[in-house]
């Protein structure tokens, strides 16, 4: 306990210390674009020698030294890859390092146009497995990435990514950087410590980030409740490097108390088999700033010190393989009763720097480094001492549940002054050699994990958030460079608005001091962790062979060749099998009744690493790219009548968006009934949200009652001085009464029986939907008909 | 002084640097660099001319047409590096355009079918200009997928307007943008039908009325397109291709491409004529009758000997310029006298033609494969890119003849030179479009790759291929870029504003009026935003219930913006500072869900935390209850509490002396500082509730509540001292 009260005494003094001693390196030097300025700005510069051209930009011999680090002209190879989570964009950013181009946005949970992910019926299908109790979920909040493993190294074959909005992982394929798989964790509601890798990439490690009760049901909020429904978790999903496929079947879960699970990391060598999370909120403080309380911020951070969960997940795998453990089956995920965690002694927890963030096993495996927010220091545990106090038996105690704790001075090596704000690790291939972000005092301070010392820090722009290494969470780190994932670029870049881009800073880590030399604004996104692994690691392909399902990888069953195009009609099915021939599409025109199901399959042909087709209809919002081999589908109804241009782009070619034929919709009254119930049905959604509101020009231009009109969707059926899916209202103020009006509008039903009515539901084929109009929306709808019935008829006077 | 004593040491280091040595560190020197990666003298020439020293600005602002991806890309020249990505067509997460309700509405109001459509196709961009010259205000762009038009307002970088064309199935994936940008132009592409129960193709030229606000609000520039004064000119089933608007000698007309059984044109539009005449009504929009305009002598078509991809108007409005291996230059002031002599040579169509040869400047071979031009600042001059030839050609287009040329190691197809469509076409700057991108040193990443583009220098004589950038997420087509200088963006809005309007939205909340209000089962949250929590933090409601979260964003701070998500319901929102946004849902779910800021924020922004309870109908589980303290808890507490605010003391004292400091080097004439300052005060000005809470509680004994309330005293002067202390720092540097 010694220990624990110097800490306690300390680190609030520290942290005020701490804040007020270092200051933010906020410099706004640089800008020396700017000050070189010529007579008139957009003339001929001329032929600028070297000299012309460092005065006139205001390059330093650094700023020299830098480009030239990092320029890579076309003779050239980059060096590393690096994945960037694109957080609550739900793709990945992809770029190349040391150029720092962007090469890919990887659609992750996101639909993306461009790849078409999530526009084919396969990719499509794809997503819906990451849906929710049947929520159609069309985004994701992409958190920590993880590359598969062999003895601890990556080994360039799959990407894991965890979603913390939408818990679960996406497996992504090395070979065509596509997502294959979308698994959701049936017991989480919010994670974040994962996607990490076992050595052998035999499990993924997926830790809870807010609790929730396992159960999903509904438990009044308080503390009795919370401590006993509400869990955290961590589950180790099992994977199968061969195949690149998490099997939920294998999977297990641990159960955690509701401490706010945080990061992970695996063991390796001495800690292999072992895994560790991090928690914040061990308080298990509920917040409820209107309810009286204390935000979350202050009672989640009123403990000086949280817990790191040590957990064997080795054994645990062996324990149930062998039936010796006590598990329950919980919507398909195996859980590990925290009961049967501390029986079978497969958890444990010690203490550990409030608010951490990352928990990072050394290359070595016989330290684990842990830095946290609110603490100035990061805290280098021993394995060997952990193992020794858990073989002991040596604890100060037990927590809530039951589970040890491992004594902090028993398991600790030392701790190290960093800075304000420690919040990620990675490694140097340097014995001892460790990295760590500091969030509030921006910058990366470089230090000794072994002999306890600090060697170098170097500011960030601005506030840090986690960094990555080459290869910096493996066995063998590669040195060389290092980014830092800075959360604010605030003054860095060209102004782009109050939404700016983050900005990540490229180190050179080669000599003994560290050296930015670059700043890459990200423009969409924001990412929170990244990993980055030398090229001659990858060998992605170009092209799939002719036929194939993209997501499958296999050869799609309605794989079309040439000359076997066909179209097969079933029931109110219309199924097209098509090729894409050197930029010829085979069917060419389509026809179909209106109200038909359309299942459109096409296969590009070519083999060309340039072959890539994009195919739509227009205006029917119906796309997808065809790769070069791919056979993929297109499903949609023909719910609107007319003739549509249906087009082809050829990708990789100049030549603009070819005309292949039409899209022939007959019209049929049925099916564009349908529609137009379709459409009100959207409108009576719609109006669930807010009224949509123009801006006030916009709005000028409007005839009163004109926005109440469109927003309860009148336009669907009815036009002035013409019949359309419901009566012509010109003049309709004329032939019925206000009071009629405003009754027939709000409560269509109670006239149904009056027999002109009747009538017209006989002509239109159509009832006039209840839109659940306000009473005082209706007197502005009367307003309107009035108004544009006037405004049509001076027109047609003229 | 800085500036002098800076360039002297860098000049001489840089003299050394082709030739000799920098000694930059002990260990490394540029020659070092050189040779280690194989860089020539060429290379490192080319990276200083493009490097971007840290915090630097780059010269010009570059607006990309994606293609397909619907969203539109920013980036600035020379430095190549991509600023942002703006959803336009596409909904687009990040920003939560497409994923809050403002954003929705805007999108679904832009469909005829009342969908968010998921892409667009936009290729060609159009900022809006004064006299000819780009303004920096307005962004256009058109959407050949889903037949739309948009508006970006370049204060925020955010789209005000997406709406949907009542008559195309098919547009033409870019905008023509007259001088004044009183109409901005989008033609049809594929002739279609204009009626759903028609087998008639018709063809149309849209001029879509540009309502322009010279004074800008404070919260962004006020300009609208008005769908009820736009007009379309019908005419009959042509294939449309590139427009541009005439200029000077040139206004009031307009020039596009046309096709039809395999004969190419190009068409002149009188449209200050067109504009005038008499419209009909269909679907509800204003159309000239094609009759009309030809009894208006409105509109005629010059037959060209070849296909040509693109026509553009010269700077000067003397010229339009048909592309092809043979680009023609035409007179405009002959093309517009043939037009009102009606020297007409037949008809197309019922379409009048004029003769090419009569109304030509001349015609330039310029290579095989021409794809496009660009004009630049030396009179006369524009340039050429020869996609077979792999090479751009530089061309004089009043005496007709080539002055130049560079070999690639690609084809080259689009061309832009920073302001080229303008009055005033800036040098120094080509960049070319590359289509393949067929690099074999360039890794690549699996089938699917970027876009790329190449940096050319045109200063000099000769010209220099000096970078390739790549364009993920974009099937890049034209684009347009504008001096940096000329686009004044904002960096917070307005407490409470709706970007989409750029009005007061009607659920802003400020601090202390958080409320939930129900009526059946409607149920609205106004809530805050702020570092490091949301207020409110628990929300109950009854399974069923739909239920909205008004969000406003109460930082003034820049670049603090907030995120905001509700786990597994697939909404999310993007709160820039001072902005209020809306998330609607229907709570079908039992159970509790946490939401959170999605936006790492602060140092505690993972506690920025709350949870909804989604209540079933006839619960009956377990009521729970809190847990009472023991008595050594409570004394435990007690100690904590005492401990908290000698820690609130001490770092008052240290507040207390950045406020002296700050007032005395008057840090009020200093806008950001002040700004920053004024976080600061508002930091600490939300403590007061705080502390009136702690003591309360310590006087009542209630020490669990009194320390966890000093706790919450202690993290806003935390905050307040982190602001205090980055003005403290900045107001440093300016005195």
């Amino acid at each position: 306990m010694s220990i624990m009260k110097k800490f306690k005494k300390y680190i609030s003094l520290v942290l005020v210390a701490a804040l007020f001693g270092f200051y933010l390196t906020l410099s706004s030097c640089g800008g020396g674009a700017e000050k070189a300025k010529s007579a008139e700005i957009g003339v001929p510069r001329g032929n600028e020698t070297f000299q012309d051209v460092a005065k006139r930009r205001g390059l330093t011999s650094e700023d020299v030294l830098a480009a030239a680090k990092t320029y890579t002209p076309d003779n050239l190879k980059d060096e590393y890859v690096a994945l960037n989570s694109g957080g609550q964009e739900g793709n990945m950013p992809t770029y190349l390092v040391p150029s720092m181009r962007l090469v890919k946005y990887a659609p992750i949970n996101t639909r993306q146009p461009y790849v078409g992910y999530g526009y084919s019926v396969e990719t499509y299908n794809l997503m819906k497995d990451g849906f929710i109790d049947g929520q159609e979920i069309l985004w994701g909040d992409t958190h920590h990435p993880g590359y598969s493993e062999t003895d601890g190294d990556y080994d360039g074959k799959w990407l894991v990514v965890n979603d913390k909005a939408n818990p679960g992982i996406a497996v992504l394929d090395l070979k065509d950087f596509a997502v294959k798989q979308q698994v959701k964790n049936p017991l989480f509601r919010s994670d974040h410590g994962g996607a990490f890798f076992t050595p052998n990439s035999k499990y993924i490690l997926e830790a809870t980030q807010y609790p929730a009760p396992y159960d999903h049901k509904y438990h009044p909020l308080n503390d009795i409740n919370f401590q006993k429904y509400w869990r955290g978790g961590l589950t180790c999903w099992a994977f199968d490097n061969d195949k690149g496929r998490i099997s939920m079947q294998k999977s297990f879960n641990f159960e955690l108390p509701p401490y706010t699970q945080d990061l992970s990391d695996a063991g390796k060598l001495a800690t292999y088999g072992w895994g560790f999370t991090n928690s914040f909120c061990t308080e298990m403080y509920i917040g409820g700033d209107m309810q009286g309380r204390p935000p979350f911020e202050a009672g989640c951070s009123s403990r000086d010190v949280d817990y790191l969960h040590v957990y064997n997940w080795k054994k645990a795998a062996e324990l149930i393989k062998a039936g010796k453990i006590k598990t329950k089956v919980i919507r398909g995920m195996r859980n590990i009763p925290i009961s049967e965690s501390i029986k079978h002694h497969l958890l444990y927890l010690i203490p550990e720097p409030k608010s951490p963030h990352g928990v990072d096993v050394d290359p070595t495996g016989d330290y684990i480094v842990v830095a946290g927010k609110l603490d100035s220091h990061a805290w280098v545990y021993s394995w060997a001492k952990i193992q020794k106090a858990i073989k002991e038996k040596n604890f100060e105690g037990y927590d809530t549940y039951g589970i040890p704790i491992i004594a902090l001075e028993t398991a600790l090596h030392g701790s190290v002054e960093v800075g304000l704000g420690p919040l990620h690790n990675q490694f140097d291939p340097k014995k001892g050699i460790i990295y760590t972000s500091v969030y509030v005092d921006s910058w990366t301070t470089k230090w000794d994990y072994i002999n306890l010392k600090v060697l170098d820090h170097i500011s960030s722009n601005y506030n840090i958030g986690h960094l990555v290494s080459t290869h910096g969470d493996t066995r063998h780190p590669q040195g060389k460079y290092l980014i830092e994932l800075d959360k604010l670029s605030i003054d860095r870049f060209n102004p782009v608005g109050p939404l700016h881009p983050q900005n990540h800073q490229l180190i050179d880590i080669s000599g003994d001091k560290m050296k930015i030399i670059y700043d890459m604004p990200i423009p969409m996104g924001e990412p929170h962790y990244t990993v980055m692994i030398n090229n001659n690691l990858l060998d992605p392909i170009d092209v799939y062979p002719v036929g194939t399902n993209i997501v499958t990888l296999k050869k799609a069953s309605y794989a079309t060749n040439a000359g076997d195009e066909h179209v097969k009609t079933k029931g109110n099915l219309v199924e097209v099998f098509g090729t894409i021939n050197n930029g010829k599409v085979t069917p060419a025109d389509l026809t179909i009744k209106q109200g038909q199901e359309v299942l459109i399959h096409l296969t590009n042909l070519s083999q060309e690493k340039i072959g890539h087709y994009v195919y739509e209809i227009a205006s029917y919002d119906k796309m997808y790219r065809w790769r070069p081999g791919e056979t993929a589908s297109l499903e949609f109804l023909a719910d609107k009548a007319g003739k549509f241009p249906l087009l082809l782009d050829c990708v990789h070619s100049p030549q603009g968006r070819q005309l292949q034929g039409y899209l022939t919709v007959k019209y049929n009254a049925k099916a564009d009934n349908d529609r137009v119930i379709a459409f009100s049905k959207r409108i009576q959604k719609d109006n669930e949200m807010q009224k949509f509101q123009p801006s006030a020009i916009e709005l000028k231009n409007l005839l009163p009652g004109e926005l109440e009109f469109l927003n309860y969707g009148c336009t669907a059926c009815h036009k002035f001085g013409k019949d359309f899916n419901g009566p012509d209202l010109l003049m309709i103020d004329k032939r019925r009464s206000d009071d009629w009006l405003k009754s027939w509008i709000t409560n269509p039903k109670s006239h149904y029986k009056e027999a002109d009515i009747e009538a017209m539901r006989q002509k239109y084929k159509l009832a006039m939907p209840d839109q659940n109009v306000s009473d005082e929306d209706v007197v502005k709808i009367i307003q309107y008909l009035k108004a544009k019935s006037e405004k049509v008829m001076k027109e047609q006077m003229q | 002084m800085l500036f002098t004593r800076r360039f002297f040491v860098l000049s001489i280091a840089l003299l050394l640097a082709i030739t000799a040595s920098v000694p930059v560190n002990a260990q490394q020197t540029l020659n070092d660099v050189k040779k280690d990666r194989g860089l020539t003298d060429n290379d490192v020439l080319a990276a200083a001319k493009t490097f971007m020293p840290r915090g630097g600005r780059d010269e010009y602002f570059g607006f990309v047409g994606t293609g397909n991806s619907g969203t539109m890309i920013v980036y600035g020249l020379p430095s190549m590096r991509i600023y942002k990505y703006v959803g336009v067509f596409s909904p687009e997460p990040w920003q939560g355009y497409g994923y809050d309700d403002e954003s929705s509405l805007l999108l679904k109001k832009a469909s005829l079918d009342d969908k968010i459509s998921w892409y667009g196709d936009m290729r060609y961009p159009g900022l809006s200009e004064t006299n000819g010259n780009y303004d920096g205000k307005h962004l256009f762009y058109s959407d050949g997928a889903n037949s739309r038009i948009a508006m970006i307002d370049l204060e925020d970088f955010e789209t005000k307007q997406v709406l949907s064309h009542p008559l195309f199935l098919s547009a033409f994936p870019g905008v023509a943008v007259t001088p004044n940008t009183d109409w901005v132009i989008q033609t049809s592409q594929f002739p279609a039908t204009w009626n759903a129960q028609s087998d008639e193709l018709k063809s149309g030229i849209t001029f879509w009325n540009f309502h322009k606000v010279e004074a800008t609000s404070k919260t962004g520039h006020m300009g609208r397109i008005l769908k009820e004064k736009s007009i379309t000119l019908e005419l009959p089933s042509f294939t449309m291709g590139y427009s541009d608007a005439g200029k000077f000698i040139s206004d009031g007309y307009m020039t596009g491409l046309a096709s039809k059984d395999g004969k190419s044109y190009v068409y002149l539009v009188n449209y200050n004529k067109v504009v005038g005449m008499k419209t009909k009504t269909v679907n509800n929009f204003q159309v000239v009758p094609f009759e009309d305009a030809i009894k208006g002598n409105a509109v005629a078509m010059i037959e060209l000997p070849a296909k040509a991809t693109y026509v553009k108007i010269t700077p000067k409005g003397k010229y339009f310029i048909t592309v092809s291996d043979e680009t023609t230059v035409f007179d405009f002031a002959k093309a517009i006298k043939a037009l009102t002599d009606k020297t007409f040579s037949g008809k197309v169509d019922g379409v009048p033609t004029i003769d090419a040869a009569t109304v030509k400047h001349g015609s330039i071979k310029l290579g095989n494969g021409v794809m496009d031009i660009a004009f630049e600042y030396r009179p006369n001059i524009a340039y050429a890119s020869a996609f077979n030839d792999k090479k751009i050609v530089r061309f004089n287009y009043e005496t007709l003849k080539k002055e130049g040329d560079i070999s690639l190691t690609f084809k080259p197809s689009q061309l832009m030179v920073p302001q080229s469509m303008s009055a005033t076409p800036h040098s120094n700057y080509l960049t070319a479009v590359d289509k393949e991108g067929l690099y074999d040193n360039l890794i690549t990443v699996g089938p699917i790759r970027p876009s790329f583009q190449h940096l050319i220098d045109i200063s000099g004589d000769k010209m220099t291929d000096l970078y390739t950038m790549s364009l993920p997420q974009a099937n890049m087509y034209g684009s347009v870029a504008v001096l940096r200088t000329t686009i004044k963006p904002i960096i917070r809005y307005p407490t409470g504003t709706n970007s989409r309007t750029g009005e007061i939205s009607p659920y802003k909340t400020v601090a202390g009026k958080e409320k939930i209000e129900r009526e059946g089962n409607r149920v609205h949250v106004f809530g805050t935003l702020i570092r490091s929590h949301i207020t409110p933090e628990i929300v109950e409601v009854n399974q069923g219930d739909i239920v909205t979260f008004h969000l406003t964003n109460l930082e003034l701070a820049e670049d603090e913006t907030h995120g905001f998500t509700i786990d597994t319901y697939g909404k999310h929102g993007s709160f820039e500072p001072g902005k209020t946004a809306s998330l609607t849902f229907t709570a079908n779910r039992e159970g509790a869900f946490p939401y959170y800021c999605t936006e790492f924020c602060s140092a505690l922004h993972l506690e920025m935390e709350g949870i909804l309870l989604v209540k079933p109908k006839n619960f009956k589980g377990e009521k729970g209850g809190e847990i009472t303290l023991t008595k050594e808890q409570l004394n435990e507490y007690k100690k904590n509490y005492e401990d908290k605010l000698k820690v609130i003391s001490q770092t008052q004292d240290v507040i207390n002396s950045v406020v002296t400091w700050l007032k005395e080097n008057h840090y009020e004439n200093h806008p950001y500082v002040k700004a920053l300052v004024e976080d600061a005060v508002a930091q600490l000005n939300k403590a007061a509730t705080p502390k009136a809470n702690y003591e309360k509680f310590a006087k009542e004994g209630k020490w669990k509540d009194a320390f966890l309330w000093a706790e919450q005293y202690y993290q806003y002067q935390v905050k307040a001292a982190d602001a205090g202390l980055r003005a403290k720092k900045l107001l440093k540097e300016k005195l």
